[in-house]
C-alpha cells in the first residue's frame, strides 16, 4: 500500500467569476486522519468533489493510492469510499438493498457482497433494521447507513463530507467513535466539518479552509502554537470591536487581540485580573459587552485569528 | 459502531454489469413506486376503453370506401351491389373511373378505394385477379379495412365464380352477357367485424403516448439522484457516463416492455381487443420501446432540472402523439403535418401493427418498419450517451 493515501496539489475551481477553490493542496498519509475545517461556503464540498473525481478542476492534480484521479472511469476511484454530505441513499429501498446496490457497483462478487453487507450493517449497528426502507429511518440511522455504503469495499481512504450534520449528540458520538475505529484499523480518513470539536477530537492533522483557500495546516498543537498558549477572553459586543481592539492595544495584560464580526478575542496573561479592565475599556469606547467567555485557546480562536471570522455564526 | 472484519477482493465492475446493476435498480424503484403502472398501464387502458365505448362497442372510426368497377360485367356489378348493401357503415360511393377515384382518395373525399380490375370476371375461371386498393397513407385504418375487404372478397372467389357460372349456364342461349343486369354472389363481408379487428389501435395509440410520458421518468430520476447525492456516490465508484446512459436506457426499455405487455394482455384478454398474432405484436411493441428508450437517453442527458425533464417529456409526448395520430386511433393530419407525423415512431409502429393485422401482410414485409424503429433508438442512444459524456466529463 502506498504511504500517501491522497495528495492534491494546486486545486482550483471557479463557478463563473466566483473562485470556490483557490490553490488548495494537501496530502493525507496512509492510516492518518485529516480534517478540513471551514465555515459554510468555504469550498469543502467543492474540494472533495474534485478529489473524488466528480468535478473537473480548472487546475491542479489529485492522486489517490498513487493513481491519478479523473472524472470518468479510473483506478484511483477503487481506493476511496465517499460519504457525501447529503444522505446519498434511495429512500424507497431498504438498507440492505441500498448496500447491495452500491456494493455491486464497487465490484464485490456475490458471495463477498453478502458477508460484507452483514459486516458493515454490524459496524453501523443497523442489523436489526436491514430490511426496512431507508425512508423509515431516523436522521441518525440514515447518517450511519450513509457511512456504511462507503465501507463495503474497505477503501484505503474514507472521505466524509460533514457526516454528522443534523444528528443528535448521542448518534454523533457513536459515529465519531466508529470512524476512529476504522482509522485504527489502518483506513485513512479525510473529514470535512465546520464543527471544531469534531476536528479536534478525530483528526491527526487539520487544514483550515476559508473562501476557497487553505489558510493554515498542521496538528492541533501546531495550530494552537500559532496563536500562542495564553488563555483567551472572548467578548461579544454591541458596537465596533475594532475600536475596542485599538483601545486595548497598549495594555500590559493584553497579549494579542483578534477581531471578528460583533466579537473580539483577547489573549491575556491572567484572565482573573483582566476581566474588569476589559469591560471598563469597552464601556469607554461605547461597546456594550453582551457576553463574556474565558477559554483555553482552541481551533475557534485559531480560525478567528487567521480569518477575522467566527467559524460559526 | 464496531470494527471492520474482512477486507474484500474487488475488481472494477465491467461496464455491462454496471449498466445492468443500474438498470435493475431503476426497474425495482419504478415498479415499487407504481409510477410506471399508473402512467404506462392504467392510462392507456382507461383511455382506450373510453374510446372503445365512444365508438360504439369495439368498432373503430368509420371509413368511407369507394368502389371502382373497371370490369363492368354482370359479375362485377353484382359484387358492387353486395358490397354496397353489406358495408352498412359508411356509404360506398361508386366510381367508374380510376383517375377519378385516386383523386377522391387524395382529396380525402373518401378514405380509400377498392378497385375491381378489368377482366376480373373472366379471370375467375382461371387465376382470379385480386381487388386492388387505392389508399392514402395518412388514413391507415381505412386503407387496411379496404385491404381486408379485398381479402374477404378474394377468399370468396369460389362463391362468386359459382354464381357467375350458374347464370352463364342458364343464359347461354339468350341475350349477350353484358345485358344481364347483375349477378349477385352469396358472399358476406361485414365491415363491423373488419373494423373490430383493428380495435387494438384504440389502446395502442394511448399506450405510445403514455410510454412517451413514462420515458421522462428516467430524466427526472437522474436530476433527483444528482440533487440527493446518490449520483455522486455512483460516480465516485468508477461508473463512466456511458455506463450511466446505458443503465438508464436499459431501465427504460425493461419498464416500457413490461408496461406494453400488460396493456396488450389486459386489453386483449379482458376488453376483447384484437391485436393480431402475439409474436408479431410483441415484436412491434419491443421495436417501439427500443426507439423510445433511445430517445429517453437524450432527454435524460440534456435535462438539468426536474422542470426541464418534465417539460421536454410532455412536449415530446404530445407533439409526437398528436402529429403521429396516436390520439385518434391512427387518423392523421392532412398535408405536410401528416407526412411528418407519419415518420414519428408511434405512427410507424401503428402502421406496422395495422399492416400485420387481419387480412394484412406478413412479418417480413414490415421488417423495414421495425428496423427503422430500432435504428432510431440506437442513433438516439448514441447521441444521448455522447451528451452524457459531455455533461459529466
Ligand atoms: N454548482 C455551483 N454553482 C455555483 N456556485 C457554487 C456551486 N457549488 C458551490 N458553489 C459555491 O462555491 C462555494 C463553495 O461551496 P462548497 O459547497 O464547496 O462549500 P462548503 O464548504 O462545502 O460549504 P457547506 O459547509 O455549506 O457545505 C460557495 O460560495 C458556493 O456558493
Ligand atoms: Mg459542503
Amino acid at each position: 500500500m502506498p504511504s500517501v493515501a491522497v495528495s492534491c496539489t494546486a486545486l482550483r475551481k471557479a463557478y463563473g467569476d466566483h473562485l470556490a477553490v483557490a490553490d488548495v493542496g494537501f496530502s493525507v498519509q496512509a492510516g492518518e486522519s485529516y480534517g478540513l475545517l471551514g465555515p459554510n461556503g468555504a469550498g469543502k464540498t467543492t474540494t472533495i468533489s474534485i478529489l473524488c473525481g466528480l468535478l473537473q478542476a480548472d487546475g491542479g492534480a489529485v492522486e489517490v493510492g498513487g493513481a491519478p484521479m479523473r472524472t470518468g472511469r479510473c483506478e484511483a476511484k477503487r481506493h476511496l469510499g465517499l460519504v457525501p454530505q447529503d444522505i446519498a441513499l434511495y429512500p424507497d429501498l431498504t438498507a440492505r438493498e441500498n448496500l447491495r446496490f452500491f456494493g455491486r457497483l464497487q465490484g464485490l462478487g456475490r458471495a463477498e457482497l453478502r458477508t460484507r453487507v452483514d459486516e458493515v450493517l454490524e459496524i453501523v449497528a443497523l442489523e436489526d433494521r436491514a430490511g426496512d426502507r431507508v425512508e423509515s429511518f431516523s436522521g441518525g440511522m440514515k447518517r450511519r447507513c450513509n457511512i456504511a455504503a462507503a465501507l463495503l469495499h474497505h477503501p484505503q481512504l474514507l472521505v466524509l463530507d460533514e457526516p454528522t450534520v443534523g444528528v443528535d449528540p448521542q448518534s454523533r458520538a457513536s459515529i465519531l467513535d466508529g470512524i476512529a475505529a476504522l482509522q485504527e484499523h489502518g483506513m485513512a480518513v479525510l473529514y470535512t466539518t465546520h464543527y471544531m470539536e469534531e476536528a479536534q477530537r478525530l483528526c491527526d492533522r487539520i487544514g483550515i479552509i476559508d473562501e476557497g483557500r487553505l489558510v493554515a495546516e498542521g496538528t492541533q498543537a501546531e495550530l494552537l502554537a500559532a496563536v500562542g498558549q495564553h488563555p483567551v477572553v472572548r467578548l461579544t459586543v454591541d458596537g465596533d470591536p475594532a475600536v475596542l481592539a485599538g483601545a486595548l492595544a497598549g495594555e500590559r495584560f493584553v497579549v494579542r487581540t483578534s477581531v471578528g464580526e460583533g466579537r473580539i478575542e483577547v489573549a491575556v496573561t491572567d484572565p482573573a485580573r483582566s476581566l474588569a479592565p476589559l469591560i471598563e475599556r469597552a464601556e469607554q469606547v461605547d461597546a456594550r459587552v453582551t457576553g463574556v467567555e474565558v477559554v483555553e485557546p482552541d481551533l475557534e480562536s485559531v480560525f478567528l485569528h487567521l480569518t477575522g471570522k467566527a467559524l460559526r455564526d | 459502531m464496531t470494527e471492520v472484519v474482512t477486507r474484500p477482493e474487488t475488481t472494477p465492475v465491467p461496464p455491462v454489469t454496471g449498466a445492468l446493476v443500474l438498470a435493475a435498480k431503476d426497474v425495482r424503484r419504478g415498479v415499487r413506486s407504481r409510477s410506471l403502472i399508473l402512467t404506462a398501464v392504467v392510462g392507456p387502458l382507461v383511455l382506450g376503453l373510453i374510446m372503445a365505448l365512444a365508438f360504439g362497442g369495439s368498432g373503430g372510426p368509420s371509413a368511407t370506401i369507394a368502389v371502382v368497377d373497371l370490369d363492368a360485367t354482370p359479375t362485377s356489378r353484382g359484387v358492387v351491389s353486395v358490397l354496397s348493401e353489406q358495408l352498412s357503415d359508411g356509404p360506398v360511393s361508386l366510381r367508374t373511373d380510376l383517375g377519378d377515384a385516386r383523386q377522391a382518395v387524395a382529396d380525402e373525399q373518401v378514405d380509400a378505394a377498392l378497385v375491381i380490375p378489368a377482366g376480373y370476371s373472366a379471370s375467375l375461371f382461371a387465376d382470379p385477379l385480386a381487388l386492388q386498393v387505392v389508399r392514402n397513407n395518412q388514413r391507415a385504418i381505412p386503407g387496411e379495412v379496404a385491404t381486408a375487404i379485398a381479402g374477404e372478397v378474394a377468399s370468396q372467389s369460389d362463391l362468386i365464380r359459382a354464381a357467375s357460372s350458374t347464370v352463364v349456364a342458364i343464359d347461354r342461349s339468350q341475350a349477350p352477357l353484358a345485358d344481364v343486369g347483375e349477378i349477385r354472389p352469396a358472399i358476406t363481408v361485414d365491415i363491423g367485424n373488419l373494423q373490430e379487428s383493428f380495435s387494438a389501435a384504440l389502446y395502442f395509440g394511448p399506450l405510445t403516448i403514455f410510454l412517451f410520458l413514462g420515458l421522462g421518468g428516467a430524466a427526472r430520476n437522474l436530476v433527483r439522484e444528482d440533487r440527493e447525492g446518490t449520483l455522486a456516490r455512483i460516480r465516485s465508484v468508477s461508473i463512466s457516463p456511458r455506463v450511466l446512459a446505458t443503465g438508464s436506457a436499459i431501465g427504460v426499455f425493461v419498464q416500457g416492455v413490461l408496461a406494453s405487455l400488460v396493456v396488450y394482455a389486459v386489453s386483449s384478454l379482458l376488453f376483447g381487443a384484437q391485436w393480431g398474432d402475439p409474436v408479431e405484436v410483441v415484436l412491434v411493441l419491443v421495436a417501439l420501446v427500443v426507439a423510445l428508450s433511445g430517445l429517453s437517453t437524450i432527454i435524460t442527458a440534456a435535462a438539468r432540472t426536474e422542470a426541464q425533464a418534465e417539460g421536454w417529456t410532455n412536449a415530446f409526448a404530445f407533439l409526437f402523439g398528436v402529429i403521429g395520430g396516436s390520439f385518434f386511433g391512427g387518423a392523421q393530419f392532412p398535408g405536410l403535418l401528416g407526412t411528418i407525423g407519419s415518420y414519428t415512431p408511434n405512427a410507424v409502429a401503428m402502421r406496422a401493427l395495422i399492416e400485420l393485422g387481419p387480412g394484412g401482410r406478413d412479418l417480413v414485409s414490415v421488417l423495414p418498419l421495425l428496423g427503422a424503429l430500432v435504428a432510431v433508438g440506437l442513433v438516439a442512444f448514441v447521441i444521448g450517451s455522447q451528451l452524457m459524456v459531455r455533461r459529466f466529463a
